[in-house]
């Protein structure tokens, strides 16, 4: 009997220009979603390899240059590549990259706005300055056209304009008492059209994507993350499902189509601009983070109170300068270093405070975001989107944690030898340690994921359940 | 007879439920907007002034060193919040808060706070802004959607029309009647929302408040005008919709592409046509460009050793010693005049194109309304694009004030000293440090703003008059009878 509703809707739904306006435009707005998402991940791609490119180019330099004085080359003191110091310091440097994953153009989520490369050096990666991407602030605030923005902003809408008057408008026609009273129950009736609908725009969603997304990276195939796309196609069966179950508790409210209409973009409005809204200034407000200008002039006081403390004084060697103005500066600068770099360190061990409680406020305004986000389906989705590309602030915490460990290896490796007073081995400089990425463990993603995919469940499960046992007093005589 | 029917029109409405139930909900959202708005603009404020105060202090008292390392230690510059601010945050969670400037680089604006955002920061923050920008026009559509529509489908529009109420007048009157309407929730929200700003907000620095009564009256104009377009638009929509559901239709997919779709394609395009270098291309252009200096600490690099030979010419002296400027001043002094023309032609291409893209975005004005309003408020509010680069430049030429100050110390004080004397013996204090003022940035005037922004304000005309006119014309021809 359902299959017989669902082949008559078809028959209506196919008659009306309607569908020949939105089906279209849903389906070139998924494409130009996967298209944009697609572009946006070549461009990422393209700067991670230039930057790894980049600080091969500069480790080999150095080594090409040390080898040019090996075999003889006129050199001042300043340009000798082993001074460890400088090459930590400034001469040297590390890009960490985060390579896109081939799933990236599901979502640019927070990739435009967290860098995927970051420089690394002796100082302090808070430190590190124009690390971000060239992007204009209006760009950034608007959003990225990406087939996460289409599947959760516009697909809802797609499913609001197609199903809020499945019953209401029978009803308003005079049809539905002539249809109900055929041996159907209401419950069976709106199944066959919201099945219907369902398949339609479910259907369409799920397909284009995973095809446009496939033919556009296909380096997915290759890089062990179809499940990926796998647990994409169940997020979006189960964020359309919610949307459809919200349609037929609607329409079981017996009201007006204008009313239902009305009622579902209400809906649409909380659950998808206002809650996660709402719930972001809420986590702001409760756990306030200090400002960046606040750790920045933390810094600097530390600064000043680790200078002041180790009575810090730039060496000037008159005397040696009488013998050569090379020795004399080598001299300084072997000083200067010796004392900069512990008294660096003793700074941000003073500041070391203020940091933590940046970092456990941040801590916990994340994870009451990630708490509240469960209150709209919205939210949930468009995260577990970010978490398909990648693109998640999770991942990029994951990521920045990993540079910040580096950047202990980094400063280690380089400490020693200025330490010991003596230069960089060529060896040494060869085997400069390099950062490796390594995405999270795909059982940490997937029970992320998975707890997402139950809250869409339950929403899903909510909806259905309210509209149909609404739907066993439903009063078909009712106009 | 206009004044009676808009009467009839807000009696009606202000005892429908559902009106009721929304107006309360778009005014509680406004005002808890508006009071989180003030007590983090209030802090933000406050802390960026003692952060400014505090930076001056290390400046000054930041002991006996060489001008360069001086240059080298710097001075953070932080971006004042505008006291609209709190109405309309506007870019600034996606423009850098503070400016380092030192010698050699111009710094762009860093630590956007959207980036320690929370998973939720892409959907925004809920500010006063959003309120009146997204959801009071969809209260403006609940309000009208259906007022002729609803008439017709009861069958009072006839009856009106055969007691000889005239079809303008009728539509005048309802247009106003929703006025009426919208007011009884837009009035308490702004009138309370001023009496939250005006208890927790403390605005220290007089220079913010130049201009703010203006501003003010400015900012109301500009959304007086965004909601009488779309109650015309709205009730042009009722007028010639055959049912209230499809005037309802109507409404909800003008909002939808017009606040919602228009705006990121607007931004897509503009990406598109405009291209910004990546930060590599750019990072490598400085690059080049300043490699082009006489690399001032490099005394081996031909570049030094040429601008060194140049300089002994000049002034017709064998070592540098003997010139009568110190050579590591000049050599530092014309390093940065190679940078002010690489940073002036980069960044300054960056912020053209930025430019550039929001003028294409401000043209997509003319399907939406939405980008109009929102560019105007966030220019008033001083928290959109323009503002931020003003800062920039304001603080970069500040830098460039900063260690000319230096390099003329420099040049002047270690006169007679070798590279290595000059840079490591030599050392300025604090009455050199006290030679640069304060860094103290004022924001542009409203003129200056307004006078930026003429396209959004001609586009926000085009749309109430195009929209008063639509409604002048549909309400002549409003039909009793669907036919």
């Amino acid at each position: 009997m359902i299959k017989k509703i669902m082949v008559n809707e078809w028959r209506l739904l196919s008659r009306e220009w309607a569908t020949y306006i939105s089906i279209p435009i849903y389906v070139l707005l998924l494409a130009y979603g996967i298209a944009s998402g697609t572009t946006w991940k070549n461009f990422v791609i393209e700067n991670t390899l230039e930057a790894r490119a980049l600080a091969d180019e500069g480790i080999q330099k150095k080594v090409a240059k040390l080898d040019r004085i090996l075999a003889g080359e006129p050199y001042s003191y300043r340009e000798d590549p082993r001074l460890a110091a400088p090459y930590a310091r400034w001469l040297g440097y590390e890009f960490a990259i985060k390579p896109p994953m081939p799933t990236a153009a599901i979502s640019v989520g927070q990739s435009d706005l967290a860098p995927s490369y970051l420089k690394v050096q002796w100082k302090p990666m808070h430190k590190q300055r124009n690390v971000d991407e060239v992007e204009n602030p209006q760009n950034l605030a608007v959003g990225a056209f990406d087939l996460a923005f289409v599947l959760v902003y516009l697909f809802p809408l797609l499913i609001i304009a197609l199903s809020y008057n499945i019953l209401s408008a029978e009803r308003e026609d005079g049809t539905q008492v002539l249809l109900l009273s055929q041996p159907l129950s209401v419950g069976k009736f709106v199944m066959g059209k919201i099945a219907l609908r369902g398949v339609l725009i479910i259907g369409l969603a799920v397909g284009i994507s995973l095809v446009g997304l496939l033919v556009a990276n296909p380096d997915i195939f290759e890089a062990n993350s179809l499940w990926r796309i796998g647990i994409l196609a169940a997020i979006l069966i189960l964020y359309g499902a919610f949307w459809f179950g919200l349609a037929v508790a609607v329409n079981a409210l017996e009201m007006k189509s204008a009313t239902n209409a009305l009622v579902m973009m209400a809906c649409w409005l909380v659950l998808v601009p206002i809650t996660p809204a709402v719930s972001n200034i809420s986590a702001k407000s409760l756990y306030p983070l200090p400002s960046r200008i606040e750790l920045v002039e933390a810094v600097r006081r530390a600064d000043e109170q680790a200078a002041k403390e180790s009575g810090f004084e730039r060496a000037f060697y008159a005397d040696l300068l009488r013998k050569s103005e090379e020795a004399a500066l080598e001299a300084s600068t072997v000083d200067f270093y010796l004392k900069t770099l512990p008294l660096e360190l003793h700074a941000e061990e003073i500041a070391g405070p203020v940091f933590d409680k940046f970092n456990n406020q941040k801590r916990q305004q994340r994870e009451l975001a990630g708490n509240l986000k469960y209150l709209s389906p919205a939210a949930v989705t468009q995260i577990a989107l970010g978490e398909l590309a990648n693109h998640s602030a999770l991942n990029f915490e994951h990521y920045k944690a990993q540079v910040e460990d580096y950047h202990k290896i980094w400063r280690e490796y380089f400490m020693k030898p200025v330490m010991e007073h003596r230069n960089l081995t060529r060896d040494e400089m060869v085997n400069v340690p390099r950062f490796t990425y390594v995405p999270e463990e795909q059982s940490v993603v997937l029970s992320r994921l998975l707890k997402d995919a139950l809250a869409l469940i339950l929403f899903a499960a909510v909806t259905f359940a309210f509209g149909f046992n609404r739907l066993k007093n439903y009063s078909p005589a009712k106009r | 007879m206009i004044w009676i029917i808009a009467r009839k029109e807000f009696t009606e409405t202000v005892r429908d439920g559902r009106f009721l139930l929304t107006g309360f909900v778009v005014f509680f959202l406004f005002i808890s907007a508006i009071g989180v708005g003030a007590i983090r603009y209030t802090e933000d404020q406050a802390m960026r002034q003692d952060a400014t105060a505090e930076e001056r202090e290390l400046w000054l008292n930041q002991g006996k060193k060489g001008p360069h390392a001086a240059g080298h230690y710097g001075v953070y510059a932080f971006k004042p919040a505008t006291p609209l601010a709190f109405f309309d945050p506007g870019y600034n969670d996606y423009t850098g808060t503070l400016q380092y400037l030192e010698a050699h680089r111009e710094n762009q604006a860093s630590f956007k706070p959207a980036t320690d955002g929370t998973a939720l920061q892409r959907f925004g923050d809920l500010s006063g802004a959003m309120v009146l920008q997204l959801l009071i026009p969809l209260l403006i559509f609940l309000l009208c959607f259906g007022m002729v529509t609803g008439e017709r489908e009861d069958g009072t529009l006839r009856q009106l029309m055969s007691i000889g109420v005239a079809r303008s007048k009728l539509i005048w009157g309802k247009a106003a009647g929703a006025g009426l309407a919208l007011s009884a929730v837009v009035l308490p929200c702004v009138l309370i929302g001023a009496v939250l700003a005006a208890v927790f907000i403390k605005v220290d620095d007089p220079h913010l408040m130049i201009g703010f009564p203006t501003k003010l009256v400015v900012i109301t104009l500009v959304y007086v005008v965004f909601f009488i377009t779309l109650t015309a638009i709205a009730l042009s929509v009722s007028i010639r919709a055959k049912s209230s559901a499809a005037a309802l239709t109507t409404l909800l997919a003008f909002w939808i592409v017009t606040a919602l779709l228009v705006p990121r394609i607007a931004s897509d395009l503009s990406k598109v046509i405009y291209d910004l270098p990546s930060s590599f291309e750019l990072a490598e252009a400085v690059q080049k460009g300043r490699a082009e200096g006489p690399h001032a600490h490099s005394p081996n690099h031909p570049n030094h050793k040429a601008f060194k030979k140049k300089m002994l010419e000049k002034y017709n002296v064998e070592r540098v010693e003997d010139l009568p400027f110190s050579f590591l001043g000049l050599a530092l002094e014309e390093d940065e005049k190679v940078g002010y023309e690489v940073f002036d032609r980069t960044y300054g291409h960056v912020r053209r194109t930025f430019v550039k893209q929001n003028q294409l975005h401000e043209i997509f004005g003319l399907l939406s309304p939405f980008i109009a309003v929102k560019t105007l408020s966030n220019a008033i509010a001083g928290t959109d694009v323009y503002h931020s680069n003003d800062f920039s430049k304001s603080a970069e030429a500040y830098r460039r004030q900063m260690v000319t100050i230096l390099n003329e110390d420099i040049k002047k004080k270690a006169v007679g000293m070798s590279k290595y004397e000059s840079t490591w013996g030599y050392k300025a204090n604090k009455s050199l440090w006290e030679q640069i003022p304060p860094f103290d940035y004022d924001p542009p005037p409203l003129a200056t703003v307004l006078g930026h922004n003429k396209l959004p304000i001609f586009i926000l005309i085009i749309w109430l008059v195009g929209s008063l006119a639509l409604l002048s014309y549909s309400a002549r021809r409003v039909k009793t009878v669907n036919q």
